[in-house]
């Protein structure tokens, strides 16, 4: 799979709450203008609420990442 | 022979051919083609195709029929709006599916949103559907996320625009809270029109008590304008009096300055030399006067002199004239005493005489008293004679008419005259010598007195 590594390290925030075994979704800086990917959390049992800051951990399909809260 | 081809800012460059599978353009390891965003690139015509992808926005409108988790048929109608996503990956995706044939993704993705979307609704309620807006992003995320990815879409918006019920259900979910609303809705009204006429009558009482306040406020502020006036229309002649007065201070100074001045010029231009003149005269006049009191006083003493000199010599004349004079007058006293006493003495015996003889007639009469009155007669007639010729003596010329007769006759006339003259004056003598008797005895008892008189 095509990895995007610009994406790796990006703080983000989440627009979509993001819950054990459902999928949320976050909006990322990137390629001079914001774009929205899906998000799970690398922490399986971990819930995200929306609003909060996110750093993105991995990529894991074209416009899903793996993300940690980031505070 | 190349090209250079520029991508636009809204679309990707597809490369595929010579090449091209190794360009330097991203990844491309494996993709079989070289994708350009927002620059150019060269291309050999012939051996490298290029390809235009848009990715610009998309929007597929759906209209469903379907079934809530609650088994009840709505009808739906949506919006999904989505796009290529940027990123390599997504593009290559799409690439593969809709190079070409861009004006097909639309059905494709309406055909794959509607199967998705009935799935979407069967996990929901009608409620949810209306309300729960979060709820619907979240399923449509959860259903739609792989297949979209697979095809290198990604989803902006999924909006749902209208839903229709044709069992009333919506109508009937939401009849309750209509009425309760309508209930509040009314309840609020009566309310708020009671609250409405209450705020109004205090809002009338509140109008009028503020009418009353702006009133007096006005009065007064119309009282303190009018204060203010007058109090600045007394300002501007008060200020003008007060310069006024302070010019006239000013002038005064000014005035009294030049009176000093005038006094200093005055001083020195004319007291100054008056004084001095005044000195000079003055010097000059006492030396003028000492002259001449000395000049007095020399003739003064020069007289003194004289005069005493003069007045020795008058002294001793004085004195030898009253010497003189004295011994005159001795000489004449002498001579008059002398002569006093002989007349004295010659009187003394006179008066003695006649004291005799009267009181030798006193004697007489006594004793013949008639022959007296005759004797005196006789004395006296001539007297009388003359006394009566005067009648004559007064006429100034007489014209005797009948000649010597005439003559005659008249001085025969003037003897009567005196004729009859005797009986009446020895009348007069007899009761004259009564009187004369008695004054007689007088005289005799004090000759020697009078003599005594006369001799002083």
């Amino acid at each position: 799979m095509v990895v995007d590594h610009r994406l790796i390290g990006k703080v983000g925030r989440v627009i979509g709450a993001i819950e054990p075994g459902r999928v949320g979704e976050i909006m990322i800086a990137i390629r001079g203008g914001h774009e929205s990917y899906y998000a799970y959390a690398a922490d399986q049992d971990e819930r995200i609420e929306k609003g909060a800051r996110v750093i993105v951990l991995e990529q894991d399909a074209p416009r899903t990442v793996i993300v940690s809260r980031f505070s | 022979m190349l090209m250079y081809k520029v991508a636009e800012p809204n679309e990707a460059l597809i490369i595929s051919g010579l090449r091209a599978h190794h360009g330097p353009e991203g990844d491309a390891a494996g993709l079989g083609f070289k994708i350009v965003v927002g620059k150019g690139a060269f291309v050999v015509p012939g051996l490298q195709k290029v390809r235009r992808l848009s990715l610009d926005i998309h929007e597929a409108e759906l209209d469903l029929e379907c079934v809530t988790t609650q088994g009840i048929p709505i009808g739906v109608r949506a919006v999904v709006i989505y796009k290529i996503a940027d990123d390599f990956a997504s593009i290559a995706n799409a690439a593969r599916r809709f190079l070409e044939q861009e004006d097909q993704m639309d059905v494709k993705v309406h055909n794959v949103f509607a199967g998705h979307l009935r799935a979407i609704i069967g996990t929901m309620t009608v409620e949810d559907l209306i309300r729960n807006r979060d709820k619907l992003t979240q399923a449509t995320r959860e259903s739609a996320a792989n297949e979209m990815q697979r095809l290198g879409l990604t989803i902006d918006s999924l909006q749902l625009q209208d839903i229709t019920d044709q069992t009333d259900y919506i109508q009937n979910v939401s009849m309750p809270e209509a009425a309760r609303v309508a209930k509040e809705a009314r309840i609020a009204e009566a309310q708020a029109d009671r609250e409405a006429t209450e705020r109004e009558q205090e809002s009338e009482a509140l109008k009028a008590a503020a009418r009353s306040d702006s009133q007096i406020r006005q009065a007064e502020v119309m009282a303190q304008a009018q204060q203010a006036q007058a109090r600045a229309e007394q300002a501007g002649p008060l200020a003008a009096a007060t310069a006024r007065q302070q010019v006239v201070v000013q002038e005064t100074k000014v005035a009294e300055l030049e009176a000093q001045r005038t006094e200093q010029r005055l001083q020195a231009e004319v007291r100054k030399p008056a004084d001095a003149e005044a000195y000079k005269q003055r010097t000059l006049a006492e030396g003028e006067r000492d002259a001449r009191i000395h000049k007095a006083e020399a003739e003064a003493r020069e007289v003194e002199l004289r005069a005493a000199a003069n007045a020795q010599k008058v002294k001793i004349e004085a004195d030898a004239t009253a010497e003189s004079t004295r011994k005159v007058g001795q000489a004449e006293g002498a001579a008059l005493q002398a002569r006093g006493a002989g007349e004295g003495e010659a009187v003394k015996a006179k008066g003695l005489a006649e004291a005799e003889a009267i009181r030798a007639r006193a004697q007489a009469l006594a004793q013949n008293q008639e022959a007296v009155i005759a004797q005196q007669i006789a004395e006296q007639l001539p007297q009388v004679v003359g006394e009566a010729a005067k009648a004559f003596g007064n006429i100034g010329q007489m014209t005797v008419l009948n000649g010597a007769e005439g003559i005659g006759q008249m001085f025969s006339q003037v003897l009567g005259m005196g004729a009859a003259a005797v009986p009446m004056i020895r009348n007069l003598l007899t009761e004259d010598g009564a009187a004369r008797r008695q004054e007689a005895g007088e005289q005799a008892a004090e000759p020697r007195k009078e003599t005594r008189s006369r001799a002083r």
